[in-house]
């Protein structure tokens, strides 16, 4: 059981911050905040480990944000680096929606992922900390984001529509 | 006014309280831009998904190099947003509906969640069956209810009583998007809609500027007899048949035709669309699964017993009477018929009634206005 929810965990960091050294070790971080302060509630145990997850998440990306604002212009540009994580993932198409999410802010992108995973409004905005009522302006504002930048991605990428294979996006 | 962008998304996402979706639907009733603009959202939510989904896919498979083992099964029920998804998620936030009766069910998808589908083209889809029936629903109901629904969100509070999900599935098929909605010239009316319609060029002193034809999507109900059961068992005596487990019913709800008549939001528009239909395999027990349904604690008494006052339920579709909405039975061309009126929205009023074996409905008129141009369109 507790392997099965450690994968879980896992498996929702990897999928909203796309990078595995950092998705283990807040899946441990994860775990620590259970073995401190578990929930009074114990029937949802999976629930609660992602909202956790999901917390963990938005903060490092917004730590993320601000280290990387502070050191711009020292260092121009990181994304255009084909780091080690782009090669783990072996699917073009899933790199490319990767490329995408990573210049999303990080609230536009957490929002937009846990909408994707089945989150409801009241459970996404107590993780990006804002108002219930705001959560369907961010969501739509980041999908037309999200959807731009696929296409504009995808348009220089000759691989991708060689595939034949659409994702979708039109 | 028109709604922000935020409103019409949390309105496609089954996030809006029934207040504001009825609001919303009344709305855009009324305003093609807003029918367009969710049209819009829709498509972008539908594309978004499928590259998302991908790559949440995408991201599970990749299995982590260390210690793990794989693991096939995951206590998670966090799955895919599928459309059928949302629709459940829908669902969840007004369960009480669904717990009603399975006749409900079709009301509360129409009611709350019909993206770019107008207020009144869902009461029409509501009405095919041959009877109606008001019920009310009062603020005590509303509180009750909503209470039940906090209780399931609450993103720290205790997890609810009740997860619908698992008392069945909901699968919706909508027609392919191109043939979604189709414009047609009177002559074509029949053919794409089986109706012959008197819709003449010139009704009540306006114009007609539009004749949309719309296909609805089917939609299938399978009721998770196990997970009902157990849920039944500790609140009461009567069980649903096992034979009913893997079985489904099917609302097959018939293309609509609306015909603009004057310019959108100064003008009206007429409505007509075939009876609806439910389709439940010859032994599917849909009388056990209504006494089961209705027996559910989180049902408010007031709302259990009007609805379990229904005789003639097989044929009855109740119409829920909200605070935001009244709804008043009215004779139409000698024919049983309701009027609408939304509160929030003086505009938004909608007659509809029966006319032979189809449905009727005229939304933008005032009563009396509205009863004149029905003896005419007949």
């Amino acid at each position: 059981m507790f392997q099965s929810y450690h994968t879980l965990v896992y498996r929702r960091l990897y999928y909203l911050l796309g990078e595995r050294a950092v998705a283990e070790d807040l899946t441990q971080e994860a775990f620590l905040k259970l073995y401190h302060s578990p929930p009074r509630e114990k029937n949802n145990l999976g629930g609660w480990l992602l909202r956790v997850a999901g917390n963990l998440a938005y903060n490092h990306l917004r730590g993320e944000e601000r280290r990387r604002r502070r050191e711009e212009g020292q260092h121009r540009e990181e994304a255009d680096v084909i780091s080690l994580e782009e090669a783990v993932i072996r699917n073009e198409d899933a790199r490319l929606i990767r490329q995408c999410l990573i210049k999303l802010p990080p609230r536009d992108r957490i929002c937009l992922l846990l909408k994707n995973a089945g989150h409801s409004y009241a459970e996404i905005a107590a993780i990006i900390q804002v108002d219930k009522h705001s959560v369907g302006t961010i969501l739509a504002r980041a999908r037309r984001h999200f959807a731009s930048l696929y296409n504009e991605l995808e348009g220089s990428d000759d691989r991708v529509s060689k595939r034949g294979r659409s994702s979708g996006l039109s | 006014m028109c709604p922000k962008e935020g409103v019409l998304q949390a309105y496609l996402d089954g996030e809006l309280d029934v207040d504001m979706a009825v609001r919303v639907a009344g709305h855009l009733a009324l305003c093609a831009a807003c029918r367009e603009r969710i049209h819009d959202l829709n498509g972008l939510a539908g594309s978004t998904t499928a590259a998302l989904e991908y790559y949440r896919r995408e991201t599970a498979s990749t299995e982590r190099t260390v210690r793990m083992p794989r693991v096939s099964n995951l206590p998670c029920h966090y799955q895919s947003p599928t459309k059928a998804r949302r629709f459940v998620n829908m669902i969840e936030r007004y369960k009480w509906f669904i717990g009603a009766a399975v006749s409900v069910l079709v009301l509360t998808v129409f009611l709350s969640w019909a993206p770019g589908r107008s207020l009144a083209a869902q009461f029409l889809n509501i009405f095919r069956m041959e009877k109606i029936h008001v019920v009310e629903i009062t603020p005590e109901d509303m509180a009750q209810l909503a209470k039940l629904l906090d209780g399931i969100e609450g993103i720290d509070g205790p997890v609810g009583e009740v997860d619908i999900r698992n008392f069945g599935r909901v699968r919706v098929e909508h027609p392919p998007d191109a043939a979604w909605i189709v414009e047609a010239d009177p002559t074509q009316v029949e053919s794409l809609s089986g109706l012959s319609l008197n819709l003449p060029a010139t009704l009540a002193g306006r114009e007609r500027t539009e004749i949309i034809i719309e296909k609805p999507p089917v939609i299938t109900f399978t009721p998770d007899v196990e997970n009902l059961n157990n849920y039944l068992r500790t609140h009461s005596n009567v069980l649903l048949p096992r034979d009913l487990a893997g079985q489904s019913i099917t609302f097959n709800i018939p293309p609509l035709v609306r015909a603009q008549y004057g310019q959108t939001g100064q003008g009206f528009a007429i409505y007509a669309a075939r009876a609806l239909t439910i389709e439940a395999p010859q032994d599917f027990d849909l009388a056990s699964l209504r006494q089961a349904l209705l027996r559910l604690p989180f049902l408010p008494e007031n709302l259990r017993r009007q609805l379990a006052d229904i005789e003639d339920w097989r044929h009855t579709l109740p119409i829920p009477e909200t605070r935001a909405m009244g709804v008043t039975e009215v004779s139409v061309n000698g024919n049983q018929g309701v009027y609408f009126v939304n509160e929030f929205d003086t505009s938004a009023v909608i007659l509809a009634w029966r006319q032979g074996d189809s449905w009727r409905a005229i939304s933008g008129l005032p009563l009396e206005e509205a009863l004149l141009v029905a003896a005419e369109v007949r």
